[in-house]
């Protein structure tokens, strides 16, 4: 039998025809839908009288526009209430399960769908935001669909597509301490550009992965459309499937053990062929924060803001010219003479509990700079009801870090009132550093959970090691 | 004339990695409609007076001309509206985001892929003379301009798609027998919403 990549067994066994020569006709397991990009697809299916083919393959959820203080917010917001009360109308016409704000279970939709078990190796899943990348972490083919794509699965559970290209990212040895899953995703991107896994599934193998904790696979696996990659994507080993076991537990449901031998072959075949091969040696991989308005425009501590004069390339000449303006830097600069006066700890990125455990590790018997806002936003419920039951609550309280309690996307795409205003500038550790994203003229700084930590503590641009 | 030969007036957007949260941030993605987005275009860039969109001489054109990476980033369907609902009928760059790039077949924008040395002629032409048609040949795959001519590059089933203006899901549901096959044989252990559990 032909080796296969990981990938393409996956395609091969959810495509439900060949199209011509180019494109495939494939079966989604499972989609995933929020307040913002899908009203118009239910629009037209009543237009065209089409229906939800499988509700019971779809869910939806409250996070892109959603309060992060108190539910009653939402109701004083005329254009962020239509939204969620088209999202509530439409799946409740269609029979689609929905978690509303604030309701046990409720969160971000890369954060919910694992813990709900909805996610699981070997399978398809889709979502109308370009983040869907991060259930690449459980051996998922998960990618980021458009509104119209999504009118298509709902109306008839499959996708039309061309088959991507394959490339895979080997990281050898082990991450250096205090060097996280993030640092690694920017080093990548760095490396690729925004551009350079267009149309690919960026598969992630090698020892430093294996030694990654599911939440940093899926952190890793999250960033990977921020090369231009459709999806990302990591092999089923005992690390996936203990996490696998442990939500089934929890969430009552038996698992066959049939069913975790069938997960085990969703890896890539050992003499399989990629379209791409990169080697990284893991132990150089460094702590990284972006300086610029794009996420591959990251320097380590021991480098300076670049000047346009290091770039050889000249759109990327131009690139650094309008970053350095838009970020207020001047070359040569370390990254610790960066005041900053926003932290946010959050996001579909690194709003994990684990990522709030390293916080709170790191906040315990210190305070939070007082020229900075330090906003903590739990992923989803279970992650605020798991932070609260360990304590950390009250830690980011000791610390005068602002802790929400209801879960959303909140400060990462500058929706709901939690946006900054012009001038200010965060280290965050979500996943867009483009102009404006976290509110108009406000300027981000991308970065992993302990460097946002500890930027809080000192108001500069800091790493753990520094405090 | 078919939709394989099309015309037009070019504005060039002299810049790389253009994310679809420059082509409409997210602030502005507020209409649930699939039109009405043309003022929202380039919601940032647009109030400055000198951004490009509001230079007179191309005021005209339906094509819109930006370097690599072009849409790169969120998801958002809204990208493509937008760019539809000011009037651009074709954007050609040297390469496009993945999602919006399919989001722009689908609304029947065409996303044509050039050369960096056709993007560069391009937009020469376009400043020396704002008024110079921009002729594409979906036929021949070339596009024709004043002192040039550059590869109109289109995978063939997408030119295809848009050639003839096929609708995806109608395509698709003649193919439901197919589906039902499907369906019909997947695994019983997969995952379903139906039982939807109450995490603690």
């Amino acid at each position: 039998m032909l080796a296969k990549t990981l990938f393409h067994k996956i395609w091969d066994s959810h495509c439900v025809k060949q199209i011509g020569d180019t494109e495939d006709l494939i079966y989604i397991d499972m989609h995933l839908l929020h307040e913002i990009n899908t009203p118009q697809a239910f629009d037209r299916l009543r237009e065209t009288n089409r229906t939800v083919r499988r509700p019971d393959l779809t869910i939806a959820t409250e996070d892109h526009n959603t309060p992060t203080r108190s539910v009653a917010t939402l109701e004083s917001d005329e254009v962020r209430r239509r939204q969620v009360d088209l999202l509530r109308r439409n799946c409740s016409e269609f029979d689609i399960p929905l978690f509303q704000l604030g309701e046990p279970g409720q969160g971000i939709t890369h954060v919910i769908a694992p813990e709900q078990g909805l996610v699981l190796p070997g399978t398809t899943l889709v979502c109308c935001d370009s983040h869907t990348t991060t259930h690449g972490a459980f051996a998922a083919l998960a990618f980021g669909i458009g509104t119209s794509q999504v009118e298509h699965v709902l109306a008839t559970q499959t996708l039309r597509f061309q088959k991507f290209k394959s490339m895979r990212v080997t990281v050898e040895n082990h991450l250096p301490e205090h060097v996280s899953s993030k640092d690694l995703a920017l080093s990548i991107i760095r490396h690729l550009g925004t551009g350079g896994g267009i149309g690919h599934v960026i598969e992630y193998a090698g020892s430093a992965i294996q030694s990654l904790s599911m939440e940093a696979r899926m952190t890793l696996c999250n960033m990977s459309v921020e090369a231009g990659a459709s999806a990302g994507i990591i092999g089923v080993d005992e690390t996936t499937i203990d996490y696998l076991r442990k939500v089934y537990k929890s969430n009552g449901q038996s698992l066959a053990e049939e069913e975790i031998d069938r997960w085990r072959t969703y890896v890539s075949d050992s003499d399989a062929i990629f379209d791409q091969e990169i080697v990284i040696d893991g132990a150089t991989i460094q702590e990284s924060v972006t300086w610029g308005t794009n996420p591959s425009q990251t320097i380590g501590f021991h480098e300076r803001i670049p000047s346009c004069a290091d770039y050889d390339d000249p759109s990327q000449k131009q690139a650094a010219k309008r970053a350095l303006e838009y970020m207020n830097l001047q070359p040569g600069q370390s990254l610790y003479d960066v005041s900053i006066n926003k932290v946010f700890v959050g996001s579909c990125t690194n709003g994990r509990i684990e990522d709030l455990r390293i916080v709170a590790g790191i906040l315990d018997g210190r305070s939070v700079h007082p020229d900075v806002h330090m906003v903590i936003v739990p992923g989803s419920t279970q992650v605020r009801d798991l932070a609260i039951r360990e304590g950390l609550d009250e830690v980011f309280q000791k610390a005068g870090a602002d802790f929400r309690h209801l879960p959303g996307c909140s400060m990462c795409c500058g929706l709901n009132e939690d946006s900054m205003r012009k001038g200010q500038r965060s280290v965050s550790t979500s996943n867009r550093n483009y102009e404006g994203r976290q509110g108009t003229e406000a300027m981000t700084h991308i970065a992993s959970p302990s460097i946002a930590a500890a930027s809080a503590i000192t108001g500069r641009i800091s790493r753990v090691s520094d405090l | 004339m078919g939709r394989e030969r099309i015309q037009g007036y070019g504005m060039p957007l002299v810049q790389n990695n253009v994310d679809t949260d420059q082509i409409i941030p997210a602030r502005f993605c507020y209409q649930p409609k699939r039109v009405g987005h043309g003022e929202s275009l380039f919601g940032n860039w647009r109030q400055d007076p000198s951004f490009v969109l509001h230079d007179p001489r191309y005021s005209d054109a339906t094509i819109l001309v930006a370097g690599r990476e072009f849409a790169t980033g969120s998801s958002r369907e809204y990208a493509v509206w937008a760019i539809k609902d000011y009037g651009f009928q074709v954007v050609i760059a040297q390469s496009f985001g993945d999602i919006f790039y399919k989001n722009a077949i689908i609304n029947d924008l065409l996303p044509l892929k050039t050369t960096e040395q056709g993007i560069e002629s391009l937009w020469d032409a376009l400043h020396d003379n704002p008024k110079s048609a921009i002729h594409i040949d979906l036929e021949n795959e070339v596009i024709r301009f004043e002192g040039g001519t550059s590869p109109a590059m289109m995978d063939l089933h997408f030119k295809k798609k848009y050639i003839l203006n096929l609708d995806d899901i109608s395509l698709t549901l003649e193919d439901v027998g197919n589906i039902d096959t499907y369906e019909a044989a997947r695994s019983p252990h997969l995952a379903t919403t139906l039982n939807r559990v109450e995490v603690r």
